[in-house]
């Protein structure tokens, strides 16, 4: 395959497909490359906060302004990806005392909204809190569903006019002399080459952010910080809740869908794709919880999964002191290399923001003047809906005075009440057979039984979708496949946390995959592994 | 009331232990919180994959085989056959030799024991078969199965028909328990004769679907669709809950109550041993009683059923009594990186003597009154091995002999 475009894009996470649909709403030619599925790089897994600014007002005011302002701007544009919980931050009897003062004044000055509210009233919404707070402010955090919010960019970039390609892996990047002119790689669906040309390309590969520039034979220093979450098994709380100190590991509870979810860590890994869950991590993540809620502890664990930030590191320290701010990097006048800009750091928060600097430099490399528009821009189809429990049971109920006009739509995944037919059309959309690909699209297998019923019942519809209910030929080693490398994947999020009733839900998964299924017997080949999974959980 | 043996857990040990006590005349009572692993499981009796390899199980006093005994284990299949049996719900099989049964993914599984509801599905038996897709029914894919089973069974071409159910629920997805009883009733077998009946013209005459013949009549259910369609129907286990699991649970339970024995389920039961003797209290929401018996027999299962418990601080406890649980005490060692395992945490469980007495540190027994069977005990990897039924009922047929 042989393209060309005007902007080309490394790149599919938020700042990528930010940049995507903000280039295609200003009329470029625009082309996005993504190796994995949508929401497979960081962006899919951070903690889903809609930062409110407060967790930097003291640290890092400009990141601190940024997302207050783009935090109230996201609610406007894209409010069904978006479930105000609103934020408090406070104050434990194991915080410093005096960071509270400090911090009021801060929020003041970097226009962050921060009132100070009474103990009791923060206790009186939030009841499991713990009851020896000292002080509480009130901020306007948000959750923000990296799935939901993936698939409504992907869906305003293509009606934008631009294109999403998922699974196409760049190797190299092109060059003519010092230029750079396209880049080439591989289609892992189909095993197939490209070569994609294009008058600017800006690299917005996240963590892998270093890797891609040095293709272009330019470098830039980004360690990857790997940060741990568990997600609770419920929503323990209702309002995102931040530790009043420094930050710190363990120092954030987000309430996400059904979950609640504590983090993270923050540790320099040496490569984006490679390591593991520590349990010292897990022990420590659980211990901070329980400053927040008291018996934290004894609330199941659903999963662990990890992260890695895009830190850019302009030189040398320890990750956590390097900027979570953005850096613009235009190649031609630090390297000699014309053709291509880096957008490195950030913060999910702030994707539009860095979307906007970033195809602003284009447009200036382009010599074209073009405004920005995408503060006003509605992201979202029309009748788009927030993924909770309750919008998905209003849309599952149906008149049941005619149960014969009623059609069959069985439930797949009934803690996240997944239907037969979801499942369908998402295979029609994707044309993938990957189970995990079902999952960050519908979160299927995402509930408390984390897909010991699912599983199976979602291979057999991809198995009839694909095959077409030809009963006869061939056993189908990808199908099976599917299945055990979608219960070894959530297994792995699954295994550090393995105790209480996640280890009663192991024994009762292993019962149905292992005894009732016996799928350790089937047929499959593991060269069949055509779509790399390269994460860890 | 006084009674000769008290009973902790209501899974296959527990009940059968409970049957094999009250055909001896005793009193028993037995205690559990919930159900046990019937409602889970497959309604077979596995006792080993391999059964060429029992012996070597049976030799060694690591193994629940090894302490309960190769006679034990004879003797306990004959007798749950026999209350099968007089329950009308016979079960075929004997240690020469495993069954060869398809499961709902397609994979073959081998079992010792299984209900005449299942057997004609055998994949050694050199007839054809068609599986039957249940149209809306989530819990069993044909298709799926279908592919899979066809290298098992190289000589005969496989297939799939599509059987309605009709007056299955249509305001909520049908579990196979709905399903199960529709067809306990004859009335209904009728109807569903009609519909079927110009469906299988064509059909070879053995059908597998998933199992949901009937909860209390069963076997009559399949003998009546058989001999009206002129078919050999049979039954593939499902996700839970499981219905040929529930009928084992039910023929257990009634022989139980049946010859006087007590069964109260629901109440949190805690042990305290004093002077190395046992007593329990049961907790019914908040209403307790102590109860004292001349033997105990905990029966509790392993993790699933709360028998043992895994902490976040990296302990294994044994629920009721807190019996000593020998493991590792860093958690990532008691799991394998591979969902489907080998894992460590298999084998974890209470140790006992010859006696089936759980022992302390000193290899003593912890009580003189107290014995463990079935799915608490430690050195068996039941899934690995497939000997989980086996286990669980050889050494409860071994406990009550030793009474
Ligand atoms: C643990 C953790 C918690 C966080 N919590 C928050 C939070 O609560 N709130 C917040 O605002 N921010 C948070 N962040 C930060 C935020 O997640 C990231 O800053 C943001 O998601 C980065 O988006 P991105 O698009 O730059 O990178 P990514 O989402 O990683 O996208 C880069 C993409 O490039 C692709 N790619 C890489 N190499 C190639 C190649 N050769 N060819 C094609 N494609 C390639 C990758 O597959 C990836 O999908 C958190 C980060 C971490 C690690």
């Amino acid at each position: 395959m042989k393209l060309s475009t005007e902007i080309l894009i490394l790149g599919g996470g938020a700042t990528g497909l930010g940049a995507g649909w903000d280039a295609a709403l200003r009329g470029f030619k625009t082309l996005v490359l993504e190796k994995g599925d949508l929401a497979h790089g960081t962006s899919g897994r951070y903690h889903g906060l809609l930062h409110s600014g407060g967790r930097y007002v003291i640290r890092d005011p400009q990141s601190a302004s940024e997302c207050a302002h783009e935090n109230a701007l996201l609610r406007k544009i894209m409010p069904s990806a978006i479930e105000d919980t609103g934020g408090y931050f406070a104050a434990t009897p194991a915080d410093p005392a005096d960071y509270a003062d400090q911090f009021a004044a801060a929020c003041k000055t970097c226009h962050v909204p921060a009132n100070e509210i009474p103990v009791t009233q923060a206790l009186k919404r939030e009841p499991l809190l713990n009851p020896n707070l000292s002080r509480v402010f009130e901020v306007q955090d948000a959750a923000c569903d990296s799935f939901d919010a993936l698939h409504l960019l992907a869906g305003a970039v293509k009606s934008a006019g631009g294109e999403v390609f998922l699974r196409h892996r760049v190797t190299e990047i092109l060059k003519s002399g010092d230029r750079v002119v396209g880049v080439a790689g591989e289609a892992l669906k189909t095993g197939e080459p490209f070569t994609i040309y294009a008058d600017l390309i800006l690299n917005c590969s996240g963590a892998w952010a270093g890797k891609v520039a040095e293709m272009a034979g330019c470098s830039v220093k980004v360690t990857p910080g790997k940060g741990v979450m568990i997600a609770m098994n419920s929503r323990l709380v209702n309002t995102v809740i931040n530790r009043l100190k420094p930050p710190s590991d363990g120092d954030i509870l987000v309430p996400v869908g059904t979950v609640s979810v504590i983090g993270t860590t923050d540790t320099a890994v040496p490569d984006p794709d490679k390591y593991a869950i520590e349990d010292w991590e897990v022990d420590l993540l659980m211990e901070e919880g329980e400053q927040l809620v008291p018996g934290f502890k004894e609330h199941r664990a659903l999963r662990a999964w990890a992260g890695v930030r895009p830190l850019y590191d302009p030189g040398g320290a320890d990750s956590r002191l390097m900027s979570r701010a953005h850096a613009l990097l235009d190649h031609e006048t630090r390297d000699g290399v014309p053709g291509l800009l880096s957008m490195v750091g950030g913060k999910f928060t702030t994707f539009r923001h860095m979307a906007q600097l970033l195809v602003d430099a284009a447009c200036a490399k382009l010599n074209v003047e073009r405004k920005c528009v995408t503060a006003d821009t509605l992201i979202e189809p029309p009748g788009a809906k927030l993924h909770t429990l309750p919008n998905r049971l209003a849309a599952l109920e149906r008149p049941l005075d005619d149960p014969t006009t009623r059609p069959p739509d069985p439930v797949i995944c009934e803690c996240e009440l997944v239907t037969r037919s979801q499942i369908e059309s998402s295979l029609r959309e994707s044309g993938s057979p990957i189970l995990n690909d079902l999952r960050r699209d519908l979160r299927l297998g995402m509930g408390p039984c984390q897909a010991g019923f699912c599983a199976y019942r979602a291979a057999g519809i991809i198995r009839e979708y694909f095959n077409d209910h030809s009963t006869t030929g061939p056993p189908d080693p990808l199908t099976n496949f599917q299945l055990l490398q979608f219960l070894q994947e959530r297994w792995k999020g699954e295994r550090p946390v393995m105790w209480g009733h996640s280890l009663r839900s192991l024994e009762l998964d292993l019962h149905i995959y292992h005894n009732i299924l016996g799928v350790q017997n089937l047929p499959t080949e593991r060269e069949m592994e055509v779509y790399p999974t390269e994460k860890t959980s | 009331m006084v009674y000769d043996l008290l009973i902790i857990g209501a899974g296959l040990s527990g009940l059968f232990a409970g049957c094999l006590a009250a055909r001896r005349g005793k009193q028993a009572l037995i205690l559990a919180r919930g159900l046990g692993g019937t409602h889970v499981g497959t309604g077979t009796i596995d006792v080993l994959s391999e059964l060429t390899s029992l012996d070597k199980r049976q030799t060694t006093l690591d193994h629940p085989y090894g302490l309960a005994g190769s006679h034990a284990l004879l003797a306990a299949l004959d007798e749950l056959k026999t209350i099968c049996a007089e329950a009308g719900y016979p079960l075929h099989g004997d240690l020469n030799a495993n069954f060869r049964l398809p499961t709902a993914a397609g994979a073959t599984r081998q079992t010792c024991l299984a209900p005449e509801t299942m057997i004609a599905g055998d994949l050694s038996r050199p007839q054809p078969f068609t599986l039957a897709d249940l149209p809306g029914f989530r819990d069993f894919n044909a298709n799926f199965a279908i592919v899979n089973l066809q290298p098992s069974v190289n000589s005969y071409q496989l297939s799939v028909i599509g059987l309605p159910i009709p007056h299955a629920p249509t305001h909520r997805d049908a579990y196979a328990t709905d399903l199960a009883h529709l067809f306990d009733r004859a009335d209904y077998r009728e109807q569903l004769i009609e519909v079927w009946r110009p469906l299988l013209t064509h059909a070879p005459k053995r059908i597998g679907l998933p199992a949901i013949l009937g909860l209390d009549h069963a076997v009559e259910a399949k003998r009546h669709l058989d001999s009206a369609l002129g078919i050999e129907l049979f039954e593939i286990p499902v996700l839970p809950p499981s219905v040929p699991g529930m009928r084992l649970f039910d023929i257990l339970r009634n022989d139980f109550q049946a010859r006087g024995g007590r069964i109260i389920i629901g109440p949190t039961v805690s042990g305290r041993i004093e002077n190395k003797r046992a007593t329990v209290t049961a907790d019914a929401n908040g209403r307790k009683r102590e109860y004292e018996a001349e033997a105990i027999i905990l029966a509790t299962g392993g993790f699933l059923h709360g028998g043992l418990t895994g902490e976040f601080g990296g302990a294994i406890r044994e629920s009721v009594f807190n019996l000593p649980v020998a493991a590792p005490s860093t958690r990532a060692d008691w799991t394998s990186e591979v969902f489907l395992g080998p894992h460590p945490f298999a084998k974890f469980g209470v140790q006992v003597n010859k006696q089936l007495q759980p022992i302390g540190k000193d290899g003593k027994p912890v009580a003189s009154n107290l014995r463990a069977v079935g799915s608490l005990l430690a050195g068996a990897d039941r899934l690995s091995e497939g000997s989980r039924q086996g286990i669980e009922l050889a050494t409860a047929y071994r406990a009550i002999e030793l009474l």
